[in-house]
């Protein structure tokens, strides 16, 4: 299988949104689009699924047009939404439907995917813990004994919480078990523990040899899962290639180096740049390794203790604000 | 943009989705509970606001009739004897001529005398009905009771002048008078005619109206809903914009008729049901004092599928009109401004099939017939009244289903361009706009 991108271009009028945007995707795993607002990701990932027209050019799914009715596609879209007074369970045997599911199996995912993700209690509030559920005095008065338990009603979107509801746009995203899943920033407004679990399904669906492409402003998160990127700036694409290439091409420049005693002066005499310093832990901007081993030799010969020499390619948080300049500011 | 088959991909999932939410809808719950209870107590309330009394038994409940005749006047034997026969209201009754009667509870006695009087010229005659202290006759069989014997003893004082049945009617026929003009002279109106096409056409001009704006209404929260909810971003990777309007479409078609007819048959229910216990003729004979009634339909198969068929053409119109309006909408708080646009259109096309068809000009039955909007109220009245053929008709079907189609095509492609649209609320002529330029909307990126 592969994904073929080829030269996609969207303008409004004479305002360009997205030029000439091409990638490939010829293995499975996560291809991910970085870039500043309004830079043209979610426009991109719109083109791909169809929703929008393109001005020029392709989307390639094997070798023939991308369309979402042939191809099992899962989207996970920026602009979250769920109908907010419809019950959750109606909500996804529909979005199942509709992409083919049918009603009993729709049932059995829901069923995996609400204790997956943890809203069983949500969905399936009569199988909720005995604690959880209301009790009445049963019915008859005096001459009554013992308590009914009060019928829960299952969960309307609008009473969940924003997590929650993220929880069960994942779910509608994944339910048709999709060959592609297009996440536009997947993890946006989790708590730590609910982004671990999304990382964890993410990482899983990887592993079942799911394509992925992905939207994100988290730098930490795309380096973890990303092996291929663009990064989009003003519509237009600044970089590309594959991730580890990328960080080769711009050689080791990061030094994390501590010591037991200050060594500005030595570190100045090697015209290296210092980035931060604190207590004799500094982070240094160097040209190349033979700068770093210039630096380290110096300390040796002073008989200066180091205690950590740690030399690194740039994040890609570094590659990003470069490229994009000082329209980084909403990058983590 | 070309729209195909698989442009409806979908729209049977998405149908039947907005179904059965519309059902599940509390606050449509509500609305229909109210109404089926207004519905229901519609028959009765008017029954008896009307003086509806209890209903009339099958036969008289008074055993015995004794009659005293006091005056010169000779009564019938054989009227007695015609109004008791087999199969009559009386036909459990005796009349007795007897001076001196035992009255029981379920007899009554009836004395026909000449009344007392000042003077000569107010002489008269006088019909007393007796009862028993402790009567069981009910004021219905006595009310029916006092009309017999008034046509009995009238019927005896013509009887006596020998006053033949042809000369009856000429005394009794009725007679009007009217000032016209010298045209309306000439060319004399069928008044009956008339009044017919005027209730006809009021009658269906307030079921149009009343499924249309129930529709637009419907459709405007489906779609407005879905928009301000930002689900049509992930809707739309698994069916088109013409598969999710035109479901949402049928469904609210579906819902409408499902609740009228629950309606209806609520009607009929409650009319069935106090028909066992009041007389409800008068709220059956409502129609036919109208000067409606089904001889003048000339109801048949082909008449009702014609109404039902302009019925539907009718909705589809002032639904995709709403469906258009509705997309323009990004928040629930522009719903209001959206149907107003439709409403007005409704009200519009019903004012002015009011006003032609109380003016009854033949021109005028003929053109509002064929305007797509006012067709949809015009045409099939006027059909059924003989004021435009088959032919016109038709004519009027095709030019209205042209309109449907284009107003599909042009909502559809509106519907894509402005389905992720936020902002303020998008007017019909950046609507024209859009739709020329077809690659024009608002995106967030």
């Amino acid at each position: 299988m592969s994904l073929v991108v080829n030269d996609l271009s969207k303008k409004y009028g004479e305002k360009t949104v997205l030029d000439h945007l091409s990638f490939r995707m010829d293995k499975p795993g996560v291809y991910a689009l970085l870039g500043t607002n309004g830079a043209g990701k979610t426009t991109a990932i719109r083109m791909i699924l169809g929703m929008l027209a393109k001005n020029s050019g392709e989307v390639l799914w094997n070798d023939k047009p991308l369309d979402t009715a042939t191809c099992n596609v899962g989207y996970l879209a920026e602009e979250r939404g769920l109908y907010p007074k419809y019950p959750l369970m109606d909500q996804l045997i529909y979005f199942a439907g509709l992409r083919g599911v049918s009603k009993a199996e729709a049932k059995k995912r829901i069923r995996y995917w609400a204790k997956r993700l943890e809203v069983e209690e949500y969905l399936y509030p009569d199988a909720a813990p005995a604690a959880a559920t209301t009790t009445k005095p049963a019915k008859g008065g005096l001459f009554a004994s013992g308590t009914r338990t009060k019928k829960q009603k299952p969960k309307l979107a609008d009473q969940l919480s924003k997590g929650n509801q993220q929880k069960i746009q994942l779910m509608t995203a994944l339910i048709s078990d999709p060959e592609l899943i297009i996440l536009d920033e997947p993890l946006s407004g989790l708590d730590p523990v609910n982004a671990d679990l999304f990382k964890e399904i993410i990482r899983e669906e990887i592993s079942k040899g799911k394509y992925l492409i992905m939207s994100s402003h988290q730098m930490a998160t795309v380096e973890e899962f990303c092996t291929d990127i663009t990064i989009l700036n003003h519509s237009k694409v600044v970089l590309q290639g594959h991730l580890n290439e990328i960080k080769k091409s711009y050689g080791r420049v990061n030094l994390s180096l501590k010591a037991e005693q200050d060594i500005t002066d030595y570190i100045n005499a090697c015209g290296i740049r210092i980035v931060s310093e604190k207590e004799y832990e500094y982070r240094l901007k160097v040209s190349g390794e033979e700068q770093a081993n210039e630096l380290l030799g110096t300390l040796i010969n002073h008989k200066i203790p180091v205690i950590t020499f740690d030399l690194r390619e740039p994040s890609l948080h570094e590659i990003f604000v470069e490229k994009v300049g000082g329209e980084s500011h909403e990058t983590e | 943009m070309k729209q195909n088959k698989s442009q409806l991909t979908g729209t049977g999932k998405v149908f039947s989705f907005t179904f059965l939410q519309f059902f599940k809808n509390k606050g449509n719950v509500i609305s229909l509970i109210l109404l089926m209870v207004m519905v229901l107590a519609s028959v009765p309330l008017m029954t008896l606001i009307g003086g509806g009394s209890t209903k009339k038994a099958d036969v008289s409940g008074i055993r015995t009739v004794y009659y005293t005749n006091e005056t010169s006047v000779p009564l019938s034997v054989e009227f007695f004897a015609y109004i008791t026969g087999a199969g009559s209201y009386y036909e459990n009754t005796s009349f007795v001529s007897d001076q001196n009667p035992a009255i029981s509870d379920l007899d009554v006695a009836v004395i026909f005398s000449e009344a007392q009087a000042a003077s000569a010229q107010n002489a008269g005659y006088e019909i007393r009905l007796i009862t028993a202290e402790n009567s069981a006759v009910t004021e219905d069989d006595l009310t029916a009771l006092e009309g017999l014997m008034t046509d009995v003893f009238n019927n005896a004082r013509l009887s006596a002048l020998q006053i033949t049945n042809d000369q009856l009617n000429m005394l009794m026929s009725n007679w009007n008078i009217e000032t016209e003009d010298l045209s309306d002279y000439l060319n004399p109106k069928d008044e009956n005619k008339w009044s017919t096409q005027y209730f006809l056409q009021l009658a269906y001009d307030i079921i149009v109206m009343m499924l249309s704006i129930f529709s637009v209404s419907y459709i405007t929260r489906a779609i407005v809903e879905e928009k301000s909810s930002k689900l049509v971003e992930v809707l739309m990777v698994s069916v088109k914009p013409l598969a999710l309007i035109v479901g949402k479409i049928l469904a609210a078609l579906a819902y409408v008729f499902v609740m009228f007819t629950m309606l209806i048959a609520g009607y009929a229910i409650s009319y069935y049901v106090t028909g066992l216990f009041l007389d409800v003729s008068a709220t059956g004979n409502l129609f036919t004092q109208l000067g409606i009634s089904v001889d003048l339909f000339h109801m048949g198969a082909f008449p009702i599928l014609t109404i039902l068929f302009s019925l539907l053409l009718g909705f589809l119109t002032f639904a995709i009109i709403s469906g258009l309006s509705a997309t323009g909408c990004s928040t629930t708080e522009d719903m209001q401004s959206a149907m107003n646009g439709s409403t007005f259109l409704i009200m519009f096309g019903y004012l002015i099939s009011i006003f032609s068809g109380s003016a009854d000009i033949p021109v005028v039955n003929r053109i509002v017939s064929l305007i797509p909007i006012l067709s949809t109220y015009t045409a099939p009245v006027n059909y059924m009244m003989g004021n435009i053929g088959i032919i016109t008709l038709i004519l009027s079907w095709i030019l209205q289903i042209a309109v449907i189609v284009l107003l599909a095509l042009f909502c559809a492609r509106i519907y894509e361009n402005l389905l992720m649209y936020r902002g303020s609320r998008v007017k019909f002529s950046q609507m024209l706009s859009m739709a020329k330029q077809s690659q024009t909307g608002k995106e967030k990126d």
